[in-house]
């Protein structure tokens, strides 16, 4: 296996060879993160695909920084990719109109959620509105601050948290419905 | 909440779903292509500025072949038995769209608008559909017409009635089965709807779903040519969505349902 910095070089002068191997590593990572944002497997794929062309095109920008650093900048770029999507399908200048969700959930046992699977907890998040859970994944799982969200999808930043808010309600009675019919 | 997130970011966060086996290859095909076109580009782009001018003109042809073969008035093979009206529901996939293994591929503006086509000696034939004779005995049908036809109400009032009358069946919420089924029919002289046609498909169910709310639409205002109404071919996309996990009986039509709606007219992939 190549190293990192190697692997991009050879990316970049059209080694096809080099261009499977990091598919080979990120593809499905990507497409998961793709797939996270958009719940619909087509188009994470096409996502996907984008993101890692864009890739080979701006590996100049690049700069190695320990192992593990790739797959940190490939999954911001695909981040960006993704957004830029959603905001030219103008999916996310709509709000959802719904607000109350139930709120004062019992408290969720973190130990047992622990059991639930993967694909599942997916599922979950793909089931939730679009901008619930564009703001849901920029802020939880991919590190993003209220700041950005605010300034990548064109809202304020309270917005943000009071989406956030909601999303996480909703995917909190998600896991308790699971937890319960799985009679944990 | 911090705990809660965790949940979620623990396992998501490089989380691996897997992949159609053809994808790599369709991936590796898409950047060679890529990389070819970016050597060659300054040759194509004259290409891309003479193509309008040559579609235009081969338009011109057609259109004008066409009023000629219409005062014939003799209509060819009519010795054969009315075709059957058939819906065809193809499998899964992207029928008719030209991909990677285009030989030509042509930039029309940036890096993100591409026009792929087939082979060199293919030029002419998206047009030459453009008045295109269905089936034997019956009359043209034309993708292009002066008038386009016209949902009563307009395309807004169309997206209403999709997401007004929708019903996602029960087992493809429950699955999440979701996605965009293509529907193409023809509005009549009367402006009925007839041979409704999946073109992309997505599950059966929701294949049945298009097929019923494009049957049951109100009469449309028909297209017309030279101020004659004439039958058109009309292609528009139904977008199934489920905002809400499994058993949620709340599916609301917000941010769901349809986007942009557009006449085949506008969209020479089918």
């Amino acid at each position: 296996m190549r190293t990192e910095q190697e692997l991009v070089r050879l990316c970049t002068a059209g080694d096809r060879e080099a261009q499977g191997e990091l598919y080979a590593q990120y593809a499905s990572r990507l497409y998961a993160l793709c797939y996270r944002y958009v719940a619909d497997r087509e188009e994470a794929q096409d996502l996907m695909h984008d993101a890692m062309i864009k890739a080979m095109d701006s590996f100049k920008s690049f700069i190695y920084s320990g192992d593990g650093s790739l797959y940190a900048w490939l999954r911001r770029l695909t981040v960006n990719v993704v957004i830029d999507r959603l905001r030219q399908m103008s999916k996310l200048r709509l709000v959802p109109l719904d607000q109350t969700m139930e709120t004062g959930n019992p408290e969720t046992d973190e130990d047992a959620a622990d059991d639930i699977p993967a694909q599942v907890l997916m599922d979950m998040v793909a089931a939730l509105p679009s901008v619930r859970r564009t703001v849901f994944n920029m802020y939880c799982i991919d590190g993003f601050n209220h700041k950005d969200i605010a300034a990548a999808i064109g809202i304020t930043e309270k917005g943000s948290a009071s989406i956030l808010a909601k999303a996480r309600a909703q995917l909190k009675s998600q896991v308790n419905d699971y937890l319960k019919r799985t009679g944990r | 909440m911090k705990d809660f997130d965790d949940i979620f970011k623990q396992r998501l966060e490089g989380y691996e779903m897997k992949l159609p086996d053809t994808d790599r290859d369709a991936f590796l095909n898409r950047q060679a292509t890529r990389e070819r076109f970016a050597r060659r580009r300054r040759t194509y782009l004259s290409i891309a500025v003479g193509l309008p001018a040559v579609a235009a003109i081969i338009m011109a042809l057609v259109f004008t072949i066409s009023l000629f073969s219409k005062q014939d008035d003799v209509p060819v093979n009519n010795t054969q038995t009315p075709a059957v009206q058939e819906q065809v529901i193809p499998a899964q996939g992207n029928e008719g769209i030209a991909e990677d293994d285009a030989d030509i591929m042509i930039c029309i503006d940036g890096d993100d608008h591409w026009v792929t086509l087939d082979g060199d000696d293919d030029w002419g034939k998206p047009m030459e559909t453009s008045v295109l004779s269905q089936s034997p005995g019956e009359e043209d049908v034309f993708l292009v017409v002066e008038e386009s036809p016209e949902f009563p109400g307009g395309t807004n009032a169309l997206m209403g009635y999709l997401r007004d009358n929708m019903v996602i069946p029960d087992s493809c919420r429950e699955n999440i089965i979701q996605g965009r089924v293509l529907v193409t029919f023809i509005v009549e002289k009367d402006g009925s709807i007839t041979k409704p046609v999946v073109v992309k498909s997505v599950n059966h169910l929701l294949d049945a779903e298009a097929l019923r709310l494009v049957s049951a639409m109100p009469k449309w205002k028909p297209g017309r040519q030279n101020g004659q109404a004439q039958r058109v071919k009309f292609t528009i996309p139904i977008n199934f969505r489920l905002d809400y996990y499994k058993n949620r009986t709340k599916a609301t039509a917000t941010e769901s349902a349809v986007e942009d709606i557009m006449a085949s007219t506008k969209d020479k992939t089918f």
